[in-house]
């Protein structure tokens, strides 16, 4: 799998190269098809009939609902199972005949109707226990459909069914921190890799961070942190993993770039989070001190491994550096220091929401350049009004921060005028 | 080839529905059947229709009036164990894990949803247990008729135990007699 903006560049290049005969015409889908993209935009079609089979699959469960009473259970049987397989007779028919994308979203629509199945088959025998084992079953049914037939939107069912069976055990039924559901996920993201799907290791990207939010007080419960201390595990972790995702070559990996990509985005959301926590005078334990001095040095040390392939540079060492001491160091002064945390916690949040700007500027990288824009922008919000009681107070810290980012942005344009100055000369001697 | 796979699909997703309902049926073939009192109240549910909560005598155990074990905590597995008395049955015994066995006894498996209360040793006074057998179905609307029959004393149900412990509906009965039969088709 490649990332977006290299399939984009292929695209073009392909166009020109074949206009000039470099490259063989039918040769272009074969092309594409090897780094996980096709010539044609997404089909219109294919969309409209997978839209139409969800709203199929919504008027069956109602139609079920609507006449249930007056069914005897040998008719709900025949409907229930009769619709599914019809579902799938159909998705048969359109492969058959040449049109296998239509047949995809029927196998959706079975999918569905599987889980609608599972749900009215429980009623009719008065199944009731632990209802989140229902929704595993349909997951893993989903996840059958999407590994055999092989089917992406089944893969994006069972992903979503995935969160809701791990909403269901943590939330409804207060489980310890529901560990089954990684293997699950596992699954589901290895598919998604497996089947070149851009979406679906976003979508898995996306399942994993919602099971890590959910799980929260799971862990807590679990490891008997304060809410500090449990919050640094949501930067600690995602600022390794980022760090290391970037010692992978970034054209050549997409996945390696998926997974920095949110990593980084966690982390960032996290560590403007991280002085909302309660004020609890949790004394940190051991296990705590010993968890993040190995993150912060697996960071670190990934930070200092791609300083000499220029994937960073002096800037980002200070950055994790500065992250992995001030994340450590707010868990030991909350509870002394109670809410003079605050304003420096916020400056922090805007020193690190400052280099990312940079670091995204610095290697073109829009999906950074605009999580930071938007960082930057909720920052502000909350700055200017959930921080400062006075308008003096107000005026003051926005005038000296904006002369100050204004002041960095005219010695960074002087910087950088220097050194093509010093540059122009050299080359002219070369010459 | 894709064909193939999709009549796999069916084939995997029929099978896991007909094992649903074949293994209830086997549970609902246990001749190890159990009348306990109920008392339920009508709430609805977004995938369900309308369906009763059904609450038992043996929902909330007093630990201190029961052999067996009186250290639990949420999630625990349990067996309790019943008894005839007179026309239902009543728990005896609780043990986490196993069942405690007592003559004439049949243990029936839950899982503890909270306890309560506690002694001086910190263990829990009184323990409230989920069977897998407090919902019952209802046709759309007839659920507070249902409920009114509870409230008077009226209604109980027959639970069918298997091998393994596992309770099912078998029957609804209103002042004895039977009105609901669990049945296959």
């Amino acid at each position: 799998m490649r990332p977006p903006f290299y399939i984009r560049q292929l695209k073009q290049d392909l166009e020109v190269w074949i206009s000039k005969g470099l490259v063989p015409e039918e040769s272009r889908e074969a092309i594409l098809s090897s780094v996980g993209a096709s010539a044609g935009g997404r089909r219109v079609d294919v969309i409209f009939a997978i839209f139409g089979v969800i709203l199929i699959g919504a008027g069956a469960m109602s139609f079920v609902a609507a006449n249930w009473a007056e069914m005897e259970k040998l008719t709900r049987l025949i409907v229930l199972f009769g619709s599914m397989w019809a579902a799938y007779a159909v998705a048969i028919w359109f492969t058959a005949s040449g049109r296998a994308a239509i047949g995809q979203a029927f196998v959706l629509l079975g999918v569905i109707l599987f889980g609608v199945n599972i749900w009215y088959i429980a009623q009719t025998y008065n199944i009731s226990a632990h209802y989140p084992d229902g929704t595993l079953l349909w997951g893993l049914g989903a996840l059958a459909a999407a590994a055999l037939v092989p089917s992406r939107a089944a893969l994006a069912t069972a992903l979503v069914l995935g969160g809701l069976w791990s909403w269901q055990e943590t939330q409804d039924f207060g489980h310890l921190l529901h560990v089954p559901f990684l293997a699950y996920w596992a699954a589901c993201a290895a598919l998604a890799w497996y089947m070149n799907w851009r979406p679906g290791i976003h979508l898995s990207a996306l399942a994993l961070i919602f099971w890590l939010a959910i799980n929260f007080e799971s862990l807590q419960r679990l490891l008997g942190w304060g809410d500090a201390e449990i919050l640094t595990i949501y930067i600690f972790a995602p600022l390794a993993l980022w760090s290391i995702s970037q010692l992978f070559e970034r054209d050549a990996n997409g996945l390696a770039l998926t997974v920095g990509h949110y990593a980084f985005f966690f982390f960032l959301v996290t560590y403007a989070l991280l002085h909302h926590t309660d004020m609890d005078k949790h004394t940190p334990s051991v296990a705590w001190m010993g968890f993040a001095a190995v993150l912060s040095l697996a960071s670190i040390g990934a930070v200092l491994a791609g300083m000499s392939r220029n994937i960073f540079s002096v800037i980002d060492l200070v950055a994790a550096v500065f992250v992995c001491a001030t994340t450590a160091a707010y868990v030991f002064a909350v509870g002394p220091t109670g809410d003079r945390l605050d304003l420096p916690y916020r400056v922090g949040a805007l020193i690190i929401i400052l280099w990312s700007l940079g670091r995204g500027a610095r290697f073109d990288d829009r999906f950074v350049i605009n999580l930071s824009t938007v960082a930057f922008g909720a920052w502000f919000l909350y700055t200017y009004f959930e921080m400062f009681s006075g308008l003096m107070d107000q005026a003051v810290f926005f005038t000296v921060g904006g002369i100050l980012l204004v002041a960095l942005s005219l010695g960074l344009e002087g910087i950088r005028r220097r050194l093509v100055a010093r540059a122009k000369p050299a080359q002219g001697a070369a010459q | 080839m894709m064909i193939l796979r999709i009549l796999v699909v069916v084939a995997l997703q029929t099978a896991a529905l007909a094992y649903m309902i074949l293994d209830r049926q086997a549970m609902l073939n246990s001749s190890r059947v159990v009348t306990l009192k109920v008392v339920p109240v009508d709430p609805s549910d977004m995938f369900r229709g309308d369906y009763v909560t059904l609450n038992y005598a043996i929902s909330r155990l007093d630990l201190a009036q029961l052999d067996g074990d009186d250290a639990m905590t949420y999630g625990d597995t349990v067996f309790v164990t019943l008894v005839r008395d007179a026309e239902a049955w009543k728990a005896v015994a609780v043990r986490r894990g196993r069942p405690f066995e007592v003559e004439g006894g049949i243990a029936l498996k839950g899982k503890i949803d909270s306890v309560d209360g506690a002694d001086a040793g910190g263990r829990p006074k009184t323990a409230r247990v989920a069977y897998g057998i407090e919902s019952y179905f209802v046709p759309q609307g007839t659920g507070t008729e249902i409920e009114a029959e509870a409230r008077a004393g009226d209604l109980s149900a027959d639970i069918a135990v298997d091998a393994q412990g596992r309770g099912a509906i078998k029957a609804m009965r209103s002042k004895g007699r039977v009105f609901y039969v669990e049945g296959i088709f």
